[in-house]
């Protein structure tokens, strides 16, 4: 009883102190170029969630980074509920989020089903959603993330690039868990890229989960049964830097190439690169996604379309990095974009 | 009675694994292209090395009538934290000095757990390794993969050296082994653990401390877990926590049931997890070569897991008095 009486206390103060805060002074000082208001009034005290895979890695990290820097500095509120890889977790979460009606809702896929009915009712429930990084069959507001399918046919190609003449034309996949959909829809690029390359075999074809030290055992054996092999395609830097220490092992860093593929985080990528554990390395900007995300965030919170009416995709720009081609700037960390990057 | 039924009797699960493992050993070397070459046979021994270390740990316990579920978590959020320090500045022995510290502790707290609180072992532990994933997500360890940069001088020889040729985590592992069996066949606490494993209430009644004794089991296991985590750490240079999520603590079980130590506790010692390891490594090594599909891998091991559950209760039956099993 006396929490909710002080809820409502403290509601009322705040309100009190943000139409004191916004409306008059702004409005004595800055001349009204007839949006800069509708703009802050859009944004300003909206609810908007997130519910990721999981909190704990690169890709949500670094979104969130820049998220929660336009909240701040907006005014808008980022609730996240980190369902730590449990599908059904998120599940539950979305569904708890749709009685509390956020005006913006942000999916991440875990893969392309589970969610799609969560996300139909977010929407007839007035809700906008976000879908991000990997699409459902259903279309909602935006969808902001990764071609992976062009993933997978980027590093074939940078692949067969190193494995042209005078190689043994020899590659081996390393794919994550074999349900994940990116990982799905990158092998499918990868093999149909490869298609057009018929001196190109490809030998090994395992799955090591995302998982460094699975990947090591997996390609310390495909380099003792294939000596001559010419490159690996790794689909995730997290774990392929469990391939590139197989090819140290070997002393064969010269001769085996090693593909890989993330979201640019500078330990995982551009460190790889500068020490010559990946030869190539196909970028799904992590930084690029999280501005796209925060730019989403702003124009669905502005516009307000009804939830599904007019659907719009943001996809990923994969750009390739090489040891030639790196700089400064190619990669980021998270403390970069916490501070604005 | 008859003399087929003596053979079968006399002819140990360790022995049978070992036979096994000989019949695919020969297969897969007449077989399989460049299987039979020694750096191959190195890499499937490197290849098998954490998970056998880690099995030693297990061992311990299962010989103890317990088991440990909290291996792979303690193993991956002791290590990640103790890198998570580095990377914040710390000195690295000081850092891994706290993280042992970390899985010490938690070894003890599920010691304490199991012989004082007196919850059984494998409650104990499930719930534990729960907490310490949750507790480790929330307030040591902020991504799943944490990445260690840079040269960490003789540390890194830990994972990547070699000494004599011999890969060393190989060599690790077989110093782990060797210090465990001493540990468990010519020390005195290494009897008590038997003893204890054999029948708890009988050597309560004998004077044999079994609650320490087993705080210690579970000490030792953690112990054991966070050293197989520097290995795999300085390996692949990175520590991945969610391997708290994955069934890796399943293929441990699956090298200490298939080596022959029985669940029911006070038979066994580390040969059968050498066995145990050498069968597993084989079959990982062959069935990548053979380039067999992940699912189909997952549908082999988890029938030879069952197979060797089922040899276990066949070779160690239930006994009638006190329906443990493999008690004499």
């Amino acid at each position: 009883m006396t929490l909710t009486r002080l809820r409502k206390a403290l509601g009322i103060a705040a309100l009190a102190g943000a139409a004191l805060g916004t409306a008059a002074p702004a409005s004595a000082e800055r001349p009204d170029d007839g949006l800069v208001f509708t703009y802050q009034e859009a944004l300003a005290g909206k609810k908007v969630a997130f519910v990721p895979i999981t909190m704990g890695f690169d890709l949500t990290q670094g979104w969130m980074a820049a998220v929660q820097r336009d909240a701040d500095r907006l005014g808008y509120e980022l609730t996240i509920r980190d369902p730590n890889w449990n599908v059904d977790a998120g599940a539950q979460a979305i569904e708890q989020l749709i009685n509390e009606k956020p005006d913006l809702l942000i999916v991440h896929n875990n893969d392309m089903q589970a969610y799609t009915k969560l996300i139909r009712r977010a929407m007839s429930a007035g809700i906008n959603v976000i879908q991000m990084n990997l699409k459902t069959p259903v279309n909602s507001d935006a969808f902001v993330g990764g071609d992976w399918y062009d993933v997978g046919v980027k590093t074939a190609q940078e692949a067969a690039r190193f494995c042209g003449e005078g190689t043994s034309g020899k590659i081996a996949v390393v794919q994550g868990p074999v349900t994940a959909p990116p990982n799905q829809l990158g092998v499918a690029g990868v093999e149909d890229a490869l298609a057009e390359y018929p001196e190109i075999q490809i030998v090994s074809n395992q799955a090591a989960d995302w998982d460094a030290s699975k990947a090591r055992s997996i390609a310390s054996t495909i380099i003792k049964q294939h000596g001559d092999l010419c490159a690996f395609i790794g689909l995730w830097d997290n774990m392929d830097v469990g391939i590139a220490a197989a090819i140290r092992e070997a002393g064969l860093t010269d001769q085996i190439k090693l593909v890989s593929t993330g979201g640019g985080n500078q330990e995982f990528g551009c460190t790889n690169l500068e020490n010559g554990s990946f030869a190539s390395y196909v970028k799904v900007d992590t930084r690029d996604q999280a501005h796209q995300l925060a730019e989403t965030i702003q124009i669905l919170l502005q516009t307000r379309p009804e939830p599904g009416s007019q659907p719009f995709g943001l996809y990923t720009e994969n750009k390739i990095l090489t040891p030639d081609n790196i700089g400064p700037g190619s990669c980021w960390t998270l403390d970069g974009i916490r501070a604005g990057d | 009675m008859n003399a087929s039924h003596k053979t079968r009797v006399s002819l140990t699960q360790e022995q049978m694994v070992l036979a096994i493992s000989g019949v695919l050993f020969v297969a897969f070397s007449l077989f399989l292209d460049n299987f039979f070459q020694i750096s191959n046979l190195l890499s499937l021994l490197q290849n098998v090395s954490i998970l056998g270390v880690l099995a030693v740990g297990m061992a311990v316990v299962v010989i103890g009538r317990g088991i440990d579920l909290t291996m792979v978590a303690v193993m991956v959020f002791s290590t990640g934290w103790a890198f998570v320090l580095v990377s914040r500045g710390m000195p690295i022995e000081l850092a891994l000095l706290l993280g042992m510290l970390l899985a010490l502790g938690i070894g003890i707290v599920n010691g304490i757990l199991v012989a004082y609180v007196e919850i059984p072992d494998i409650f104990a532990t499930l719930a534990m390794a729960t907490v310490i994933a949750g507790l480790g997500r929330f307030a040591l360890v902020p991504s799943d993969n944490i990445f260690i940069g840079g040269d960490l001088g003789w540390l890194s020889a830990l994972g990547t050296g070699t000494l004599a040729a011999i890969p060393m985590p190989v060599v690790l592992f077989l110093v782990i082994a060797c210090v465990a069996f001493v540990g468990l066949r010519l020390t005195r606490y290494g009897a008590f653990i038997y003893a204890i494993g054999d029948n708890p209430l009988a050597s309560r009644n004998s004077g044999i401390p079994i609650r320490p004794i087993r705080v210690l089991m579970y000490g030792i296991s953690a112990f054991v877990a966070f050293c197989a985590g520097l290995i795999m750490a300085m390996t692949v240079s990175s520590v991945n926590t969610k391997l708290a999520n994955s069934t890796m603590i399943y293929d441990i079980i699956l090298v200490v049931v298939i080596g022959g130590i029985g669940l029911a506790g006070g038979k066994g010692s580390i040969r059968n997890v050498i066995a145990g390891t050498l069968l597993i490594g084989l079959l990982l090594n062959g069935m990548t070569i053979m380039n067999i599909s992940y699912s189909a891998q997952n549908i082999i091991k988890s029938l030879i897991l069952l197979l060797a559950i089922i040899v276990d209760s066949v070779v160690n039956p239930r006994d009638e008095q006190t329906s443990q099993q493999g008690d004499i």
